[in-house]
């Protein structure tokens, strides 16, 4: 029996994401959500898991109301059941706060798990920082990039191949422990229509900062050392030269700025 | 059978009007629907101009003008005939200021089809995202499910099966109802949004605030059975052509190719410049016509909406969602005597044919194909009406009076008296 | 669980000095770091701060005083056996009674991946801020350092202000630069280390190099030349494959030809492929989408052949040519080959 906890953020699909052509901002509205690629992973890893020991998986998120449909997501992949912590009080978290408002809801409502999995980063933010802030928080170990899993539960441990930067360190860590995945651990399945039926009886709960209790300044933009103080869109690069006559003259002068730069250098035999 | 599958009453597949409609219908009355939708919402993928009449949305959900994602009233009908370089606009307006409700809507889909839905989740149907059913489960030449992929996990069994697929239903085809569309059957329509301030459009149509405008257009085919559309939405104009699918394949274009001769026609032009095409998507419509209308029930099964080609366009939602709601009440009938048996059906079959959906086909379609294969409404009339408009309205000295002979002698030589008179009577299945 | 120390309580005054933490990488201190040193002393005029590195490793007293040359002023040594390779736990530990001690107001981490992990557990121990990821930073009218990082996958940046200290921000290899080393005289303080075993609660097995794949090329390339969609078949990429062996480039590709087969897998530039930075990048037919461009934006010149000139790739090449690449790139091919071809007989 080897109990799971993947946490599991709703994120805008950056690749539909669209600028606003007179603002420059990013048009947020009707761009699809959905769940975080990397948590996806997440979410397959556990289930392998589970599906050689056994155990229970919960999707923990939090997020608006409105990611209950990640959590639909998750669920139909065949997991357990759900938590949402949805509340204004959690709004604007920081990733420390975000961190401290998973961790406690982590402590008070399963606090039996033996693995913790969270995405390496969320495609919004990229900060992939919030993982490891829930280990710490819960005083427990985390191993970041975790490209292969082996969990031997009656040990209590795991065995964990860590990527980084071209090397591959395989690591034994006693459970209960955090990992971070990404991609390239797995093949994420997709639901099939029995589960997806199923899952759409399960519960998902909904909790609030009142019944998740604890220090509320701790929570949310209160919560939060930092704080996004400005938005913009990025200046555009200083402009390229864009040539569009005559490939023959566009070609020549190509070649000219190569040569010049020594890019393109004659060979020398 | 099904050992750890659980079974339904009824399997609706597809979330557009027809089987959100048929779902709400039977669980209303406490049936345990299940609704499969292929897209990651209902709406996600659908294509439509679109008005939304109020007949028969009101039966089924009274009121729904006060919450439905509508996006203008309908007020202002126009009809325009368009020739190459001129163009003749009708306009007809009606039901002017505060006469709510109002006869028709428009509505962009993806928001619509979704707060539908949602109307049938709250009445208890298990609506399932996702999900793009690929076959029927039979037993003994009854259909007792559906399939979504491979394996036991991927099929869903439930007494009855309603096909709201769309024009390219998956179960009318594996059902053996119908076969796929010929391309004489089907009309593909290609359309753009764009993407305009309110009050644009509403200066441009020559609305007051909230008001909507629809216009449909013949001459913009090339000849071919067609036309070209704009509607309002709040913020956007949908903007579209339509055409038979036989005939694009004998012009050899593409349909974008059509679509951007329609935008950059001069009565066209001005009302969407400035505006920022924001998504341009295709569809197929069903065009068959009440004669090559499918059987439209079988043992387990009945098909609905354009699944069942029931679309008259451009009244296709209201058609849907009308044999939607009458299929889903043959399905509480058979519930209530416990027989899913085709005879048990084809009251389905019956009742349709009773309602104003079926009678408003047969009309039209007495005239389609006549339609199809006349070239002369589509090219010949809007051109030749261009043409002696502006050599009427062009002042240059000559007679009034000689210009009317020469105009009646052109139409005898182009059309022929008999000829139009004939015509006329082919195209009143093209009368609103 | 720990309580959180909320930040009202902190004593901003109080933290004085910028930390920049030093990484290691092949047996000496990484050019991220360096580059750090010389942000700091960007910073300095405005900040007014002392610049101390921080180094911690097995044997690493003695690059104390080419951190001194690159604009350190105050070096901190931590040597020990259990820092010899990378964990959390030791380093956190190590390096937060460091912080403590000290109190800077700010330390700067290159965003590199175990940086990245080193960073976030030790704000979050620290109970401060900590911004990712950083591509630029500036100290705005009141005195405030102001941090900032590109959000969804750079289509926005924003400003991050932190109202703890030390507060704490990864900055991305590349953003700054590393200062001309200058010969200059350095204080180096080396801290006692206290590590047990017991403080590692994970055992390191095994360290190995991951299996050098096929396109190893790719990635170390000085010349990259990667085919999009606007190939359109496979059988057209073979006027990709002349023009790549003429000019002796790396061949990548976009994702969705990869997907069509045309061109093999590990050759996928991007989000989910690889990320390059030759000196010269080619982008054919390729339109330029963000997934794309995160892989070879920091290419030293990036070439774009596109026949739409409103393809986004125009927006940040430096060299674009709007035109058919069925037409552009036989004649590109041609001339290289001239060029290079000539040297033959010179
Ligand atoms: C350009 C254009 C303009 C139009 N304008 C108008 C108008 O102004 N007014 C009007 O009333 N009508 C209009 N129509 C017609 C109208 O859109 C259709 O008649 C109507 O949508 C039919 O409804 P339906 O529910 O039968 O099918 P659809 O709306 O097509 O819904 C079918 C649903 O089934 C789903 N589905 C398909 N296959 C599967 C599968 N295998 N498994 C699971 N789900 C599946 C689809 O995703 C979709 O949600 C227009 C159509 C077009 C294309
Ligand atoms: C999660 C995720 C991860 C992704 N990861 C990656 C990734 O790692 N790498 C990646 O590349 N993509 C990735 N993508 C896909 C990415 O969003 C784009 O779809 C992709 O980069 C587009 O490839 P393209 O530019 O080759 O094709 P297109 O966008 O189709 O562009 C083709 C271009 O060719 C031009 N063209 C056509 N004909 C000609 C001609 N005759 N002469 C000259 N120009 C011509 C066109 O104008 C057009 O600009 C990812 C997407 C997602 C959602
Ligand atoms: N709001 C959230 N709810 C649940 N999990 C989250 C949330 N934010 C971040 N995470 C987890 O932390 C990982 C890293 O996120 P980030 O630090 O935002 O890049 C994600 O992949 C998730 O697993």
């Amino acid at each position: 029996m080897v109990n799971i906890i993947v946490c599991v953020k709703q994120v805008p699909d950056v690749a539909e994401l669209k600028i606003d052509p007179l603002t420059h901002n990013v048009v947020r509205e009707g761009v699809p959500s959905i769940v975080n690629p990397d948590d996806r992973i997440g979410v397959e890893e556990a289930l392998r898991i589970k599906e050689k020991y056994g155990g229970r998986i919960t999707i923990l998120s939090m997020g608006p109301p409105q990611a209950k449909a990640a959590l639909f997501e998750c669920l139909s992949m065949g997991t357990d059941d759900a938590i949402l912590l949805s509340d204004r009080t959690f709004a604007a978290a920081d990733t420390l706060a975000t961190a401290y408002t998973l961790a406690r809801a982590i402590k008070m409502y399963r606090n039996d798990f033996d693995l913790i999995i969270c995405g390496r980063r969320a495609i919004d933010a990229e900060t992939g920082q919030t993982g490891i802030q829930i280990a710490e928080q819960l005083e427990i170990p985390h191993l970041t990039y975790v490209k292969n899993v082996q969990v031997f539960p009656d040990e209590k441990k795991v065995v964990v191949r860590r990527e980084v930067e071209g090397q591959i360190e395989t690591i034994e860590a006693p459970i209960p422990i955090l990992l971070t995945v990404m991609e390239g651990l797995n093949k994420p399945r997709l639901p099939n229509l029995r589960e997806i039926i199923k899952s759409k009886k399960k519960e998902i709960r909904v909790v609030n900062a009142t019944e998740l209790g604890g220090d509320l300044s701790l929570y949310g933009l209160k919560g939060s050392p930092t704080w996004v103080a400005k938005v913009y869109p990025p200046p555009p690069k200083p402009g390229g030269t864009i040539k569009s006559g005559e490939p023959k003259e566009s070609v020549s002068e190509l070649i000219n700025i190569l040569a010049e730069k020594k890019l393109i250098v004659k060979r020398v035999e | 059978m099904h050992a750890d599958g659980e079974k339904f009453d009824a399997i609706v597949v597809g979330a557009g009007p027809a089987g959100t409609t048929a779902a709400l219908t039977m669980a209303k009355e406490g049936m345990r629907v299940a609704l499969l939708e292929r897209g990651e919402y209902p709406g996600a993928k659908n294509v439509f101009g679109g008005v939304l009449y109020r007949w028969p949305l009101e039966e089924i959900i009274p009121k729904f003008w006060e919450t439905a994602p509508l996006e203008r009233q309908i007020v202002d009908h126009r009809f325009m005939v368009m020739a190459k370089d001129s163009g003749l606009l009708m306009s007809f307006k009606v039901d002017g200021k505060d006469k709510a409700p109002y006869n028709g809507y428009t509505a962009i889909r993806a928001k619509f089809d979704r707060w539908y839905a949602s109307k049938a989740e709250e009445a208890g149907v298990l609506l399932a995202n996702s999900v793009a059913v690929d076959d029927v489960i039979t037993e003994n030449g009854k259909v007792v499910g559906v399939r979504a992929g491979q394996g036991a996990e991927n099929e869903l069994y439930a007494s009855v099966v309603i096909g709201a697929d769309g024009v390219n239903s998956s179960v009318a085809v594996k059902t053996g109802l119908r076969n796929p569309p010929d391309p004489d059957e089907v009309a593909i329509g290609v359309k753009e949004v764009v993407e305009l301030p309110s009050e644009t459009i509403e200066a441009r149509f020559n609305l007051r605030k909230g008001e909507g405008a629809r216009m449909e257009t013949i001459g913009c085919t090339h000849g071919k059975m067609g036309g070209g559309f704009i509607y309002t939405n709040s913020s956007s104009l949908s903007v579209g052509v339509v055409i038979l699918l036989s005939h694009l394949m004998e012009l050899q274009m593409k349909p974008y190719t059509l679509l951007d001769e329609f935008k950059s026609h001069q009565m066209i032009e001005p009302l969407i410049a400035g505006g920022k095409a924001k998504e341009y998507s295709a569809h197929l419509i069903p065009e068959a016509g009440y004669s090559r209308l499918p059987r439209l029930y079988g043992d387990g099964v009945m098909i609905v909406g354009d699944a069942a080609f029931l679309c008259s366009y451009p009244e296709g939602t209201n058609l849907a969602m009308a044999s939607g709601m009458i299929a889903g009440k043959a399905a509480l009938h058979a519930k209530k005597n416990n027989d899913f048996s085709a005879n048990s059906l084809s009251a389905y079959q019956k009742m349709l044919a009773e309602s104003y959906a079926m009678k408003e086909m047969k009309r039209k379609s007495s005239s389609h194909k006549q339609l199809i294969q006349n070239p002369r409404l589509f090219g010949v009339y809007p051109d030749l009406v261009g043409e002696l408009l502006a050599d009427m309205l062009h002042i240059n000295g000559e007679l009034k009076s000689l210009k009317h002979k020469r105009a009646i002698k052109k139409f005898r030589q182009k059309i022929g008296l008999l000829r139009a008179i004939r015509d006329a009577y082919s195209a009143r299945g093209m009368a609103p | 669980m720990m309580a959180q120390v909320s930040s009202a309580l902190i004593d901003i005054q109080s933290w004085r000095g910028v930390f920049v933490y030093v990484e290691m990488k092949d047996g000496k201190p990484r050019d991220a770091s360096l580059e750090l040193l010389g942000a700091s002393h960007k910073l300095k005029e405005s900040l007014q701060e002392e610049i101390t590195a921080v180094i911690l490793g097995k044997d690493v007293a003695e690059f104390a005083k080419i951190l001194a040359s690159y604009g350190a002023e105050k070096v901190i040594v931590a040597e020990h056996d259990m820092l010899g390779h990378y964990t959390s736990d030791a380093y956190t530990k190590v390096l937060s009674k460091i912080v403590l001690e000290n109190k800077p107001s700010v330390v700067f981490y290159p965003a590199t991946p175990n940086c990245r992990d080193l960073a976030s557990k030790m704000a979050a121990r620290l109970k401060t801020g900590l911004a990712a990821d950083c591509t630029d930073l500036k100290v705005n009218g009141n005195k405030q350092l102001v941090q900032i990082r590109p959000d969804f996958g750079g289509k926005d940046l924003s400003e991050i202000l932190t109202k703890t200290r030390p507060q704490m921000v990864t900055v991305r290899p590349g953003a700054f630069k590393k200062l001309q080393p200058k010969d200059s005289k350095v204080r180096v303080q080396k801290v006692k280390v206290d590590l047990k075993p017991e403080d590692m609660r994970v055992k390191i097995l095994n360290v190995e190099k991951a299996k050098i794949e096929g396109s190893d090329d790719l990635v170390k390339s000085q010349i990259v030349a990667s085919a999009g969609m606007g190939f359109g078949s496979r059988e057209n990429i073979a006027i990709f494959e002349e023009f790549v062996k003429a000019i002796g480039a790396s061949p990548g590709a976009s994702r969705p030809v990869v997907e069509r087969g045309w061109i093999a897998r590990d050759r996928q530039v991007g989000q989910s492929g690889k990320t390059v930075a030759p000196k010269l990048y080619f982008a054919i037919g390729i339109s330029g989408s963000v997934q794309h461009r995160v892989g070879m934006e920091n290419s030293e010149f990036i070439v774009a052949i596109n026949n739409d000139p409103n393809a986004p790739i125009f927006k940040f090449c430096n060299f674009g040519i709007v035109g058919d690449l069925f037409k552009v790139l036989p004649l590109i091919t041609e001339e290289v080959k001239k060029i290079k071809g000539n040297s033959a007989s010179s």
